[in-house]
């Protein structure tokens, strides 16, 4: 199966609407994503991809029904975040962005906007003390799950939205982060209304607004000139085996809201692959940060964990033997909506993980996670759709606190 | 997609606007939130475009480039399209900045990031030969020009060439930038043969913390008033002051196509956009105030050099 990877470098910004409608304020507004969604990424290169194939083999000519078909085999397998000072050398490791893991917490310092980075860690429920939950089943294992807990008492600060591949590996490593700097793109507003063409003024009720997110910023370090950061989306794809196209995708895509414009950099596979620098020994215990969006079956619960006395218990990819789980700190649940262009009616709603959710294992027969192990995990996919890039962890590593009494 | 470049030639101050501000300025210009660089988005530009072709008598082939028209406004005409229109209009972005100068009128201000972004959207659309190389980075507070003897904004202080540009004093390298002339020399393609040798003459290379302070402050800003026709005086609480790109502001853009999905109008990608472009320096009327004479510009493109990926 042939594999293309290459970076996606939006020119005038991405405007990837989230399922709130245009008409729920009395001004029409367009929410956007504040990253588009890897969904969004491959339904571009489905559309590139139909469009390339009917240019490369002359005569082909496909209905809606038949390019949603056939352009089914068109699957995103990579998919990150990179930054760089703009037309800096080509893409490395180095560029890579990572979500902000849910276990970092940004505390404010007693004077001073931000203080610090805290470890947010779990902590066995003490027997007898903790509250019930009112769930319908597998109170039990729920109860089970351990507790993150702060160990100061300052305040938390917003955090970044991304973080650098220095820091994210520093902090799977298990060592302490300096404070972030703020490296999230910016997003603006832009106003747009219709004109009549035959009077020439604003059509009433056309005056709307549709959020952008800019991806070229300028970034000042102190006293020095401003320094031009570009924002990009690296990618790999497959295309089917019977209709690959070659050199796909040609020329520039369209992507998100009104087809913005997006120039196509060539990479090669290694812009995805586990850095030199991850060297993790075996640890008793394994922490899992969400890159991408996890869809699974059971809404928070990987798919594949089952209540076993108490526990969840199950399998990960790449890891011998069975584990538990232990905690997992998941933030809000991410909502995406999609439009099937072919019925021309919206898609079913789906629930995912958002990126920088954080689940923590042992395994179950007290072994350790092998360094092995741990590597072979990075961007492993892990729940359902891969073919959409969904569900891709980074490994890290975790001392779970011994038992009391031990 | 196939891909052009084009240029923008404001020929009479742009105001394309956000529509309202807290700020000094009560109708700024529309800029990039994260760098400030003044743009036309691409929508005022293909809306633009899309009017002055209302008279055609073929309506099929208007949509079929730039897509199904809404029948209704509002909720009601929110329905789904038979098929999509086939070009994608790129925002323009500043490219240069007409300033004033105390030597040469004004000075066609550019600076490195806004070449670099410029050599992007040159890059695959033109032969690689015809792109210019990007240019040397500027130390703080410095200029540099094409030519030394032939720039008519330079005067010389103790034997060295500076130019000034609004308040700035800026001391200018002492030797020309062959750089710097390729780049006037490929822009000035897409102008008139008369208006060549405009950049030759008067573009001037200024570091990209001397452009953002530029493109923040040396904009256009006019000061209007409503005159009440009863008393002939100004009306109460109508002062209002307006930002516009100067006459002479070069923008560019890209716009791209894929081949028309209109069910009974063909056309291939190639087409679709030189029908867009249309003749060579067609003009336009693009943002607001059109009845006082603001947005009047020249669109212009590159016609040696080809296009990229054909889809």
């Amino acid at each position: 199966m042939s594999q293309d990877c290459f970076v996606l470098l939006p020119r005038d910004g991405l405007s990837v609407k989230d399922g709130r409608g245009w008409y729920t304020s009395e001004v029409g507004r367009g929410h956007s994503h504040p990253w588009p969604l890897p969904t969004t990424v491959r339904g571009a290169l489905r559309a590139a991809w139909g469009q390339d194939l009917m240019t490369t083999q002359p005569g082909v000519r496909m209905t809606p029904a038949e390019w949603e078909q056939r352009s089914a085999g068109v699957k995103l397998t990579r998919f990150v975040a990179l930054r760089r000072f703009f037309a800096e050398s080509p893409f490395e490791l180095a560029h890579r962005m990572w979500p902000f893991p849910a276990d970092a917490v940004l505390v404010g310092a007693e004077k001073g906007p931000v203080g610090r980075v805290e470890h947010l860690l779990p902590h066995r429920p003490a027997a007898g003390r903790s509250a019930s939950t009112l769930g319908p089943d597998e109170d039990s294992a729920r109860e089970g799950l351990w507790h993150p807990r702060r160990v100061s008492r300052g305040k938390p600060s917003t955090a970044p939205r991304f973080w650098s591949e220095a820091e994210m590996v520093c902090w799977l490593l298990g060592h302490d982060v300096a404070v972030p700097q703020e490296l999230s793109p910016e997003q603006r507003t832009d106003l747009h209304v219709s004109i009549d063409p035959s009077r020439q003024t604003a059509e009433d009720s056309m005056l709307h607004s549709r959020q952008v997110v800019e991806l070229l910023r300028l970034e000042r370090e102190g006293e020095k000139a401003p320094r031009a950061v570009e924002w990009a989306l690296g990618l790999c794809c497959e295309q089917p085996e019977r209709d690959a196209v070659r050199g796909f995708p040609s020329g520039v895509l369209g992507l998100g809201g009104r087809r913005r414009l997006t120039d196509v950099e060539r990479v090669t596979p290694d812009l995805f692959a586990c850095p030199p620098e991850f060297k993790p020994k075996a640890s008793k215990g394994l922490r899992l940060v969400l890159a991408t969006p996890a869809c699974f079956a059971r809404g928070w619960l990987p798919d594949g964990f089952a209540r076993d006395a108490g526990l969840y218990v199950g399998s990960l990819p790449k890891v011998a033997g069975p584990v538990v789980l232990r905690a997992a700190l998941v933030p809000r649940a991410q909502d995406v909506s999609a439009w099937d262009m072919v019925k021309k009616e919206p898609r079913q709603t789906r629930r995912w993980v958002p990126a920088g959710a954080v689940y923590f294992f042992e395994k179950q027969r007290g072994d350790d996670f092998t360094a092995e192990e741990l590597r072979a995990l990075w961007l492993a996919s892990w729940g359902g759709g891969h073919e959409e890039a969904l569900g891709q962890v980074l490994p890290g590593v975790w001392t779970p606190p011994p038992a009391s009494g031990a | 997609m196939e891909s052009r470049a084009y240029l923008l030639q404001a020929l009479s101050p742009l105001h394309v606007g956000t529509g309202q501000s807290v700020g000094v300025i009560d109708l700024p210009l529309m800029r990039m939130r994260a760098t400030g660089i003044p743009i036309v988005p691409g929508s005022s530009l293909k809306g633009v475009l899309r009017d002055s072709r209302k008279h055609d008598s073929d309506r099929a082939r208007s949509d079929a480039i730039f897509g199904p028209r809404r029948e209704k406004p509002g909720p009601e005409g929110d329905q789904p399209s038979e098929y999509a229109g086939a070009l994608v209009v790129g925002d323009a972005r500043l490219l240069a900045l007409p300033v004033r100068g105390f030597v040469g009128t004004f000075a066609l201000v550019t600076s490195p990031l806004l070449l670099a972004l410029a050599r992007r959207d040159w890059g695959g659309r033109m032969g690689d030969e015809d792109v210019p190389k990007p240019v040397a980075p500027l130390a703080k507070y410095q200029a540099r020009v094409a030519s030394l003897k032939d720039n008519a904004c330079l005067y010389r202080h103790d034997g060295r060439p500076r130019v000034y540009l609004e308040d700035l004093d800026l001391e200018v390298e002492n030797q020309d930038d062959a750089g710097l002339a390729s780049w006037a020399e490929v822009l000035g393609r897409a102008l008139p043969s008369e208006e060549r040798d405009m950049l030759l003459r008067r573009l001037v290379l200024v570091d990209d913390e001397t452009m953002s302070f530029l493109w923040e402050t040396a904009t256009q800003v006019d000061t209007r008033v409503s005159i009440n026709p009863e008393t002939g005086t100004a009306a109460q609480g109508q002062l209002w002051t307006e930002e516009s790109l100067p006459a002479e502001t070069l923008l560019m853009g890209v716009m791209a196509a894929t081949r028309a999905w209109h069910p009974e109008r063909k056309l291939a990608a190639s087409e679709v956009l030189s029908e867009a472009l249309g003749g060579q320096g067609t003009m336009l009327q693009l943002g607001g105030k059109a009845t006082v004479g603001r947005g009047w510009c020249r669109l212009l493109s590159w016609q040696s050099g080809g296009s990229e990926g054909q889809r």
